[in-house]
C-alpha cells in the first residue's frame, strides 16, 4: 500500500479542479449560468414532491408547462454554449459635429451566437452610453444606428459601446462589457445666434479695397428706415420726406470694416457647486430612487409637451454651465455674427500660455476661432499684462470673463485707456451658482454681487458696454451696449 | 429620444423582423420598464389569484403581505432571488388552499408562473433603458406558448368533460 503524502494530495485535487474549470470553459465559452436557470428546476422539483406528498395534482400540473419550458430553452441553448461572446464597436460620422447630431453606426459582431443582445449607444443628449438597445441574434452581425448630439465642447466621449448577449429565456448570459473602448471626438462649440454688438458709425481701423457688409457710414445705400433719435441729419433722405412728408433716414454699408479682437479671460473659474455624491447603503439608494421619479417626470413631460420639456432641459443644463462654458459661447456666437456681417475677427487668451487666433474674415475664420475654443483647457492660468497682449490700434476689445478680480477690471479700464472700443461680456453663471449656495457662501456672494456691479456701473460710465452673458436676452442689452457707446468719451 | 432614432440595418442573412428598407420603417420595440411593469402586472395576478383562495388565517395574512411585496419587487429586481420566492410562494399558497383540485385558477396560474420564470430571466438581461425589438422576444414567446398551450388544453378538456 502506497501512502501518499498531503502536498502531493492538495496538488492532486487542484489539478484534477484545474481540468475540470478547462473543461467547463472548452464547453462553456464566456457563457455563464444565471439565476433563472436554478430558479426553474427548484420551483419544479418543489412543486412535484408536494404533490406527490399530499396527492395533489393540481401541483403537478403546474410544474408541467415550466418544466416544458425549461427543457425547451435548454435545447436552445446548446448550439450558443461555447460560442464567442457579441463584441460591438461603433463608427461616428465625425462631419456632421457641431451644432447638427451626428450619426453614430454600432456593429455588434458574433450576434449568432445569442437569443439578443444589449448593446449602449449615445442618444441626443444624454451622453455616451445614455440609450440601449436590445437587437435579436440569428445573424453574425447586426448594424444600430443611433443620432449623438451634445451641448459640450472640447473632447468629449462620444461612443462606448457596452454589451450583454443573453441564451433563451436568460438562462445563460455571455460577454458582459461594462467598460467598452470609448470613443472620443474633438466637438467644436455650438453658435447660437445673436446680433452683432451695435459699432458706432464711424470707427477707426483697418480700412479695405472692398465695401463691408457692416451697416455704417459710407458711400454704398442698403435702404431707407424710418428715422429714429439719435440719427445724425446728414442721413436723412430729403426726397423721400418731400415724397411722404415723414423722416426717412438713409442706411448704407460702412465704407472700413471693423476688426474686432475677443480676448478670453481664463485667470478665473467658476462652476456652480457639484453635487455631493451619495455616501452609504441608504443614501445611494434614496438618490437611485430620485433619479427614477425624475426620470419618470421626465417620460411623462416630454410625451405631454415636448417643447415645454425641450425648455426644461435647456434651463437644466443652463444651471449646471460654468463661466468657461458661457466664454466659450459667448465668444462662438459674437464671433460669428461679426463675421457675418463682414467684420475682421480675431481671439487671443489673455493668460499664460497665450493662444492667438489672428483677425481674418469668412467662414473658415470661424472654424479657426471654434477649433481654438475646442481645445481651451478647463484650469486657471496667470493673466499676462495688457501690453503683451499684442493688440493692434483701433482693434475692437470684447473681453469675455466672470469680472470677479481686480486684474480683469483694470484689464478693461487699461484697455479703454489705450484708445481701444470695449465690451465686456459678463460670463459669471449667476444663476446656477445662486441656486446651489450654501448658507455659509451666500454672504461672501453678496458682498462679491455689490462689489462687482458698483464696478461695472463704473465701466458702464466710462463708455463701455457690459452684457452678461448669463441672464440672456442678449438682443435687448445689446440696446444698451449700443447707448453706453454712443456716449462713450474719447 | 424617440424610439424612431433607431433602426436597424439588415444584414444580408439577417433575421426575421427586420424591415428592408432601414431608416425609413423602424421595427416595432419595447421599452424594457415596460417589460418589467408586465412582470409586475403577472406576478401581482398570480398572488392575487392565490390569495384570494387562501384561508383566512392570521399566519396567513402575513405570508400575504410578504408575497405581494416579493411580486412588486420582482418588478425591480427580476435577476434576483425574489421571482423565485414569488413562485414558491405562489405553490405554497397552493398547497393551503382548500378549493377543488381543477380550477379556473389553476388554469390562470398554468399560464401565469412559467411567464413570470420567462419574463424575470428575459428582464435580467434587458436593461430597464433598453429598447427591445419584438423580434428579439420572438423565440421566448414560441417557447412559451409551446409549453403552455398544450398544459391549458389538457386541463381545459379534463375541467369541461372530466
Amino acid at each position: 500500500m502506497t501512502q501518499v503524502d498531503a502536498p502531493s494530495q492538495r496538488r492532486s485535487i487542484r489539478r484534477q479542479l484545474r481540468q475540470v474549470l478547462t473543461r467547463r470553459r472548452q464547453r462553456f465559452g464566456s457563457w455563464r449560468r444565471t439565476a433563472a436557470w436554478y430558479r426553474a428546476p427548484g420551483v419544479i422539483c418543489l412543486a412535484v414532491g408536494l404533490g406527490l406528498a399530499t396527492g395533489r395534482a393540481d401541483l403537478v400540473i403546474l410544474a408541467a408547462p415550466l418544466s416544458l419550458g425549461w427543457v425547451a430553452a435548454l435545447m436552445a441553448t446548446r448550439p450558443m454554449l461555447g460560442s464567442r461572446a457579441p463584441s460591438a464597436t461603433s463608427r461616428v460620422d465625425v462631419e456632421t459635429f457641431g451644432s447638427n447630431s451626428a450619426d453614430v453606426i454600432t456593429e455588434v459582431i458574433g450576434t449568432d451566437g445569442v437569443e439578443f443582445v444589449s448593446v449602449a449607444q449615445p442618444g441626443i443628449g444624454s451622453g455616451p452610453i445614455g440609450e440601449m438597445v436590445t437587437l435579436p441574434g440569428g445573424a453574425p452581425s447586426r448594424t444600430a444606428r443611433s443620432q449623438f448630439r451634445t451641448t459640450q465642447w472640447g473632447w468629449t466621449p462620444v461612443t462606448r459601446p457596452d454589451s450583454l448577449g443573453a441564451g433563451p429565456d436568460g438562462l445563460y448570459v455571455t460577454g458582459q462589457v461594462r467598460y467598452a473602448p470609448a470613443r472620443g471626438e474633438l466637438i467644436l462649440p455650438a453658435v447660437s445666434a445673436v446680433p452683432a454688438i451695435g459699432l458706432p458709425s464711424i470707427i477707426g481701423g483697418w480700412a479695405g479695397a472692398h465695401v463691408s457688409r457692416r451697416p455704417g457710414q459710407g458711400s454704398d445705400l442698403v435702404d431707407l428706415r424710418e428715422f429714429a433719435p439719435g440719427d445724425r441729419l446728414r442721413q436723412v433722405h430729403w426726397r423721400a420726406y418731400a415724397r411722404h412728408q415723414r423722416l426717412y433716414t438713409r442706411r448704407t454699408l460702412s465704407d472700413a470694416e471693423a476688426e474686432l479682437m475677443i480676448c478670453l479671460d481664463l485667470s478665473t473659474l467658476y462652476r456652480p457647486r457639484l453635487r455631493t455624491p451619495a455616501v452609504g447603503a441608504w443614501a445611494v439608494a434614496i438618490a437611485s430612487a430620485q433619479r427614477l421619479v425624475v426620470q419618470v417626470t421626465d417620460e411623462v413631460s416630454a410625451w405631454r409637451d415636448p417643447k415645454d420639456h425641450a425648455a426644461t432641459l435647456e434651463t437644466r443644463r443652463h444651471m449646471d454651465k460654468s463661466s468657461l462654458d458661457h466664454t466659450v459661447a459667448a465668444v462662438a456666437a459674437f464671433a460669428s455674427a461679426h463675421l457675418q456681417q463682414g467684420d475682421r475677427v480675431g481671439m487671443l487668451t489673455a493668460t499664460i500660455p497665450q493662444h492667438v487666433v489672428r483677425p481674418g474674415t469668412g467662414d473658415r475664420q470661424l472654424q479657426r476661432i471654434r477649433h481654438r475654443l475646442a481645445l481651451t483647457e478647463d484650469r486657471r492660468s496667470r493673466m499676462l499684462p495688457v501690453p503683451l497682449w499684442r493688440l493692434t490700434p483701433g482693434q475692437i476689445v470684447v473681453w469675455c470673463s466672470p469680472m470677479t478680480t481686480e486684474q480683469s477690471f483694470r484689464a478693461v479700464a487699461e484697455c479703454a485707456a489705450r484708445g481701444h472700443l470695449v465690451v465686456v461680456v459678463d460670463t459669471l453663471p449667476v444663476a446656477g451658482m445662486l441656486a446651489r449656495l450654501t448658507a455659509a457662501e451666500a454672504d461672501h456672494w453678496r458682498v462679491l454681487a455689490v462689489e462687482r456691479e458698483r464696478e461695472l456701473t463704473r465701466l458702464r460710465g466710462r463708455g463701455i458696454g457690459v452684457i452678461h452673458w448669463d441672464e440672456g436676452g442678449i438682443e435687448g442689452q445689446l440696446v444698451d451696449v449700443r447707448r453706453v457707446l454712443r456716449g462713450r468719451r474719447h | 429620444m424617440t424610439l424612431s432614432s433607431f433602426h436597424v440595418d439588415p444584414t444580408p442573412d439577417a433575421g426575421a423582423g427586420i424591415p428592408a428598407d432601414g431608416r425609413s420603417a423602424a421595427p416595432r420595440s419595447v421599452r424594457g420598464w415596460a417589460l418589467r411593469v408586465s412582470l409586475g402586472a403577472a406576478t401581482l395576478a398570480a398572488s392575487v389569484i392565490v390569495i384570494l383562495s387562501a384561508p383566512p388565517i392570521g399566519a396567513i395574512a402575513l405570508m400575504e403581505v410578504l408575497l405581494v411585496m416579493a411580486a412588486l419587487g420582482t418588478a425591480l429586481a427580476p435577476g434576483s432571488v425574489l421571482p423565485l420566492a414569488v413562485m414558491i410562494g405562489v405553490v405554497a399558497f397552493r398547497v393551503a388552499s382548500s378549493g377543488p383540485v381543477l380550477d379556473a385558477a389553476l388554469i390562470a396560474l398554468v399560464a401565469l408562473l412559467p411567464l413570470i420564470h420567462q419574463m424575470a430571466g428575459v428582464c435580467a438581461a434587458i436593461p430597464a433603458r433598453s429598447t427591445c425589438y419584438v423580434s428579439a422576444l420572438r423565440p421566448a414567446m414560441i417557447r412559451y406558448a409551446i409549453a403552455v398551450v398544450p398544459v391549458e388544453l389538457v386541463v381545459g378538456i379534463v375541467l369541461v368533460f372530466g
